[in-house]
């Protein structure tokens, strides 16, 4: 207050924020934050169904037919669009 | 030395299938040259990150290099992703088994906040993955 009665100069040059602005970094930061919790809470909830035994995992040797089959199933439908995009 | 098992976790195996069928889908449905080049503009970067997770599961290509450290999880176990555009693949690390876990897979474009840490996320956290 002192510096703002010695220099009115300064009030005038505080930069000026719209609510609107204000609102919208809210928003962004709520969602960042939303987002960020996301990511951790899949990441705890994961290490509790393994710790519990819920999570069953597959051995890579046996998940080498899904993997095959995923692989196939990705082709397959990169061939169907350039079949469509044909006609 | 010993070389990373990379596991995929039934979750994150369902995402994949699941997003794959949801594009056949869109494709059956889609009536005009132009609907299906959409279609096929949002498939391609989906088939880059989901032959890239396979990549990983088969040692095609290894861990130090696709993914990077995110995060640690309250466990205290290391958090990595893997991405690819608009696609992102979460992971997490057993540095005493030698395993790494794919846990989920998320669409980027549904997720604001890794849009915008794309690219602060650090480097390839390679001391994990040695």
């Amino acid at each position: 207050m002192a510096e703002e009665k010695q220099n009115p100069v300064a009030i005038q040059e505080r930069p000026q924020v719209s609510k609107g602005r204000l609102v919208r970094s809210w928003i962004w930061i709520w969602r960042a934050l939303m987002s960020k919790d996301r990511i951790l809470k899949d990441a705890a909830e994961f290490e509790k169904r393994l710790r519990d035994g819920e999570e069953k995992l597959a051995t890579p040797a046996e998940d080498a037919q899904w993997a095959k089959e995923t692989r196939e199933g990705l082709a397959a439908l990169s061939h169907k669009f350039e079949e469509r995009l044909k006609k | 030395m010993e070389a990373w098992e990379v596991i995929l976790s039934p979750a994150f195996k369902a995402k994949l299938a699941a997003t794959r069928t949801e594009f056949e889908n869109r494709l059956n449905q889609a009536r005009s040259r132009r609907a299906v080049e959409e279609v096929l503009a949002q498939y391609e970067p989906f088939k880059t990150f989901a032959l890239l997770a396979l990549d990983l599961r088969d040692h095609k290509s290894p861990p130090s290099e696709l993914l990077r450290y995110y995060e640690t999880s309250e466990n205290g176990n290391p958090l990595y992703l893997l991405i690819s555009e608009r696609w992102c693949g979460l992971f997490t690390a057993d540095v005493s088994k030698h395993t790494c876990t794919g846990i989920n897979v998320y669409d980027l474009s549904e997720i604001p906040l890794l849009k915008r840490l794309k690219g602060r996320i650090q480097s390839p956290f390679r001391r994990h993955f040695q």
